[in-house]
């Protein structure tokens, strides 16, 4: 989140553009540089190119042109992932593009197509900032058709154990699948608005639950609910990575272990 | 009380008691020193630590199952419909002090007592101690650890979130499965088709009265009887079967003992304090209509659960009636492992026609068939262990759940075999050895065998005097 | 109760900041007190411990530690030799081969040996006591279950390793050696014991009575306690074999909707119940909606599908579990307990994994409103398997 907060203000900031051409010249710099790393010569080649490269970066920001059409961008660079409606995009066994239905926040999308999250490329080189901004609103404002108003964590809760659980476990660590090739991911780390696309589209093998299965205020509990799960507090201890009994178990183990260890401290040279 | 004679306490107790010579003789008992005589006692100290720990949750526990909404401090949870089972051990981690440690402790410590029953399980048949006199002590101790099992199960189930639930649940389904009488033990114990409003307030009467109570009574008559015939020794100097060797109870083998009773505690409390058991907040209150994947029973029900997933779908239909496939791994095997340590000292006795007093061990690599037999049956066992974590170990390493089946169906039967031969020609080999660099003082009656054949058990026992000989 | 008040309070808990600050520095000062206290006691206590150990040790022994090397060798002989202790061994090195002999013995009655160990059990107490200190002062300022696992633990293994630190450097580790009793008793108390039966015998006149009250008796009170098991419960009824569904009830989902035969897409799920009984175990059913054309369910359950819905019991066939877990790529409906896997196309036979049995299927109709009713119980009694089952 404080991610997102920090893109927003950049955003609004003057020197964003610039901030991006200077870091598209640093990274072919850096792409060169470590291509070539070891010869002073072509050290000195990269060098001579800075003129050069810089000149394009501010003279491609600095063409003045129509507002770019949002839409016309999504179409061409989402779509072929996110579905023409954002709707996601889910193949055989795993998924092409998240459900993006649920995408009420700019900078998080922005954010997304600056760095590039899990499968998705980068796009800082494909578009400019006021185009990734224009289809970063076109998906907000257009697509983003799955409310998300927050709801009741305890209610999420039970029915997160009915419908989420059986595959994704209690603690929200992911489940084994029978024959996709794939187990159910863990939830950790996922947004509320994958997680609200997801359960709303149904990526690879994951059945997908209409309004009508789950209100949209019943989503959103859940969607709070998973939100609480990803982060559950945990006063005993080190949760042992939430694998449950099966990880005690071997907790259990090694302390007898060590125990015996012990044993062999307190008896030690003892011949018995 | 001994350690100043003349104290006054020790004179007032003895005017009414007359102790000075029981005490003398106690003080005096022997005790064989090594480490591996203490693993029980790791056991018997755990077992202590669930007594006192299971004493203080008991003041706060309540075994209803009728349903409350809880409003306490776990947030995730507010305003949600529970058993006030659940709702007790809630409480019981969150707004108890130090709740949360007794109760992790008291857990941590039950998984530690059957582990610890199990190695010095270990102890005893890879070192044949279990032979004549010390099989009513065999006896006594698979009976404890068949006990201490069916506790660690009731209290499993007692809590009230989903995972008791869904061990309450195929406990009903294994219940269930046993032919002809089946439907009667459910309905009689768990009071119906499904795990109903009288089984928790029975399974925590089982749980704190009558099991504790059978373990309790066992336990001293396990320890009366080790008293009454020493510990084995191993062999060594001065090692007979008609002597004891090793340090006096009073003050040393007290000292170490006592020693090792405090390492327990503080490895139990180190566990309760820094590693958790049994989040039940994040499993969630039982709900018949809930599941999750990842729900295994404690590590000790392991090798059953496992059994459970690997065995296949095979149904059995005598005429009209069925035996579900849930019997044979859940009910047969079971039963069948546990006949098995029940008779095994009775059958290498009956085998080896072995009438003998023993109270030298046997080491492994001196009874090779025996201790081949005990890795395989462990290595059998860790299979099936392994296998009832096999969805959890799928998510771990992110493979397939349907091919870790395969492999582990493969291996139950491939790897005990394998584990016993090698261990087999491990051991016979240093045996070999030791024959090699100690030769063996013949004894006068008995014609001394030739070197080379003693690889194979069957020749040792034609060409010795195998009654006392019988290295099974 | 204090919780409850504790959560009403809980939209105020971002105001008293102040309040914490005021309260925040009493408590340090308590804190503060009462370690130096602990502090002062513990070095009192372990001075005072030390100068009495280092007084009794220095009494003990006259021998110091450059004379050690010299009696090592020496000692076990004159051990041996000692008649008073005869069943007592010092184990020589050079016969027993003992790591503990070798070194322990000759040693154990150097002083400085013994102001070593005492050093060491004096540290180790200290440890357990600053432990113990440790685990009050954090019980009794709130209470972190780490800090009081870990000074609970600090203190417990203390005192453990001050013991086994004692017996290892301030006690004897001198071999016993004692007979142990012969296993079988002897000859002659073997004939007193008979014959000391046999008087008691004759002191019951009419001994066959006693057999033939003894044994109906028993029998009775066996017959009356295992009677008692009785009371325990109801024998088995008829609820085991009880398809639960009746014809005509609609499928209602766990919040009381009913299920309109548009609520789901395709390869979507829910759960659902008959109207009356929302929530019950035994009557839970996974309604899935799945291509029609694929569907290839038995020649009499043709009809069962309406518009592609299939339903089938949710409780496992195999130990009772939820089969909650859908994959929509390959129709499957898998239980996450064991891993069964049944196919729902063709009328949930098992694929796969432990179960044995399909699980029982659904019939649906869809009324004239859309909306889906059972028509008829499940084909099967659900849930698992037992002796009698049809």
């Amino acid at each position: 989140m404080p991610r997102f907060v920090l893109v927003e203000e950049r955003l609004k900031s003057r020197h964003f553009d610039q901030e991006i051409t200077v870091r598209r010249v640093c990274g072919y710099l850096s792409f060169k540089l470590s291509l070539h790393a070891t010869s002073v010569r072509s050290i000195l080649r990269v060098l001579l190119l800075v003129p050069f490269a810089s000149g394009f970066g501010f003279g491609h920001d600095a063409e003045a042109g129509p507002p770019p059409n949002g839409q016309a961008i999504f179409l061409r660079n989402c779509a072929k992932c996110h579905g023409e409606k954002g709707e996601g995009i889910s193949a055989v066994v795993t998924i092409a593009g998240p459900n993006l239905q649920a995408e009420h926040d700019t900078g998080s999308a922005m954010t997304a197509m600056e760095t590039g999250p899990s499968h998705m490329p980068s796009f800082v080189y494909v578009l400019s900032v006021p185009e990734m901004r224009a289809a970063a609103d076109y998906v907000v404002n257009q697509l983003a058709v799955i409310s998300l108003t927050g709801g009741d964590p305890s209610e999420g809760g039970t029915l997160f154990r009915v419908y989420c659980a059986t595959c994704h476990q209690t603690s929200a660590r992911g489940g084994a699948l029978a024959f996709t090739g794939i187990n159910a991911p863990a939830l950790t780390g996922k947004s509320a608005a994958i997680i609200a696309g997801a359960v709303r589209s149904g990526p690879g093998p994951m059945p997908a639950f209409p309004p009508s299965i789950l209100t949209d205020k019943q989503l959103n509990s859940i969607v709070d609910y998973v939100e609480v799960i990803q982060q559950p507090p945990s006063p005993g201890g080190s949760p042992l990575n939430w694998y449950g009994p099966v990880a005690e178990g071997f907790a259990a183990w090694v302390s007898v272990f060590a125990l015996v260890v012990i044993t062999g401290w307190i008896e030690r040279g003892g011949k018995g | 009380m001994s350690g100043r004679p003349g104290g006054h306490f020790a004179q007032w107790l003895d005017r009414r008691l007359h102790l000075a010579k029981f005490v003398k003789k106690a003080m005096n008992h022997v005790f064989p020193d090594h480490w591996s005589f203490m693993l029980g006692e790791v056991a018997l100290y755990s077992f202590i630590i669930l007594v006192i720990t299971g004493t203080f949750l008991a003041m706060f526990y309540n075994s209803s199952s009728a349903q409350v909404t809880y409003h306490g401090s776990y947030r995730a949870l507010d305003g949600v419909k529970m058993s006030a089972a659940y709702e007790s051990v809630m409480h019981l981690s969150f707004d108890v002090p130090a709740g949360l440690l007794i109760r992790q402790m008291h857990h941590w410590a039950a998984l530690i007592f059957i582990a610890a029953i199990l190695v010095h399980l270990a102890r005893i048949f890879f070192t044949a101690a279990y032979r004549r006199p010390r099989e009513i002590n065999w006896l006594i101790g698979v009976t404890l650890l068949l006990f201490a099992f069916g506790n660690g199960f009731f209290g499993y189930s007692i809590a009230g979130d989903l995972l008791s639930g869904a061990g309450l649940r195929v406990a009903y389904a294994i219940l269930l499965s046993v032919p002809v009488v089946g439907p009667w033990l459910t309905f009689l114990f768990l009071g119906g088709t499904v795990p109903a409003s009288v089984t928790l307030p029975r399974f925590y009467s089982f749980h704190i009265f009558l099991v504790p109570a059978v373990i309790s009574i066992l336990l001293a008559f396990h320890l009366g009887i080790i008293w009454r015939q020493f510990h084995t020794n191993y062999p060594g100097p001065r090692r007979t079967d008609e002597t004891i060797v090793g340090s006096r109870l009073w003050p040393s083998y007290a000292a170490k003992s006592l020693g090792l009773c405090f390492f327990v505690f503080a490895l139990v409390a180190m566990l309760g304090g820094l590693v958790q058991i049994d989040p039940i907040w994040v499993y969630g209150p039982y709900d018949p209509i809930a599941s999750t994947p990842g729900a295994q029973p404690d590590w000790y029900f392991g090798w059953i659960e496992g059994a459970m997933r690997l065995f296949p779908g095979i149904n059995l239909h005598l005429g009209p009636y069925l035996i579900p496939e849930v019997f044979f791994p859940a009910v047969l095997l079971p039963a069948l492992v546990f006949a098995a340590l029940y008779v095994y000292p009775f059958v290498e006795e009956f085998i080896c026609f072995d009438r003998e007093y023993h109270n030298v061990l046997r080491l492994p690599y001196q009874q090779p068939i025996n201790t081949s037999i005990g890795c395989g049956f462990f290595v059998f066992l860790a299979v099936l262990f392994v296998a009832g974590g096999d969805d959890v170990i799928a998510v771990a390493t992110g493979g397939s759940v349907v091919t870790i089946r395969l492999i582990l169906r493969l291996l139950v039967f491939v790897a005990p075999p394998v584990a016993a031969v090698l261990i087999y020609m491990l051991c016979a080999r240093a045996r070999r050895r030791h024959t090699a660099s100690h030769p063996p003082a013949p004894p006068e009656d008995v014609v001394v065998q030739e070197e080379t054949t003693d690889s194979s058990n069957e020749e040792v026992r034609t060409h010795c005097d195998w009654k006392e000989k019988c290295d099974w | 109760m204090t919780e409850n008040g504790e959560q009403n309070n809980a939209p105020q808990e971002s105001e008293p900041v102040a309040d914490r600050n005021e309260r925040n520095p009493k408590r340090i000062g308590q804190l503060i007190v009462l370690v130096v206290l602990g502090w002062e006691l513990c070095k009192l206590v372990a001075r005072r411990a030390v100068a009495k150990a280092f007084a009794g040790g220095a009494a003990v022994s006259g021998e110091t530690a450059a004379e050690y090397p010299e009696t090592a060798a020496e000692r076990p002989k004159t051990a041996a030799d000692c008649p008073e202790t005869a069943t007592e061994h010092f184990g020589s090195a050079e016969n027993t081969g003992r790591a503990a002999d070798r070194n322990l013995d000759p040693q154990r009655d150097t002083t400085t040996h013994q102001q070593w160990g005492m050093l060491l059990v004096v540290c180790a107490s200290a440890i357990a006591l600053a432990g113990g200190v440790g685990f009050l002062l954090i019980y009794w300022t709130g209470g972190n279950n780490l800090l009081l696992g870990v000074t609970l633990a600090v203190s417990f293994g203390g005192l453990g390793s001050a013991l086994v630190l004692y017996s290892h450097w301030l006690m004897s580790r001198k071999e016993a050696t004692e007979p142990r009793e012969e296993m079988p008793s002897g000859t002659v108390e073997r004939e007193d014991f008979a014959e000391n039966f046999q008087e008691s015998e004759e002191d019951i006149h009419r001994r066959s009575l006693l057999k033939w009250i003894a044994v109906p008796t028993a029998g009775m009170i066996a017959a009356m306690v295992v009677s008692l098991f009785r009371s325990l419960g109801r024998p088995p009824d008829p609820s085991l074999f009880s398809a639960v569904w009746t014809r005509g009830q609609r499928l209602m989902t766990l919040d009381g909707r009913p299920v309109n035969v548009n609520a789901l897409e395709l390869g979507s799920t829910t759960i659902v119940f008959p109207e009356d009984s929302i929530g019950d175990e035994k009557a839970q059913t996974v309604v899935v909606r799945v291509n029609e054309q694929f569907l290839q369910l038995p020649k009499e359950r043709a009809n069962w599908a309406p518009m592609g819905y299939v339903a089938y019991s949710r409780v496992c066939t195999h130990a009772g579990c939820d089969v909650g877990l859908f994959e929509k790529t390959t129709n499957l409906l898998m239980c996450p307990c064991h891993q069964s896997t049944f196919d729902v196309l063709k009328a949930a036979q098992p694929t796969s994994g432990p179960a044995a049995r399909p699980l029982p299927q659904l019939p649906l109709y869809a009324d004239a409103d859309g909306n889906l009713r059972a028509g008829g119980g499940f084909s099967e009694p659900p849930g698992p398997g037992f002796w009698g089952m049809p």
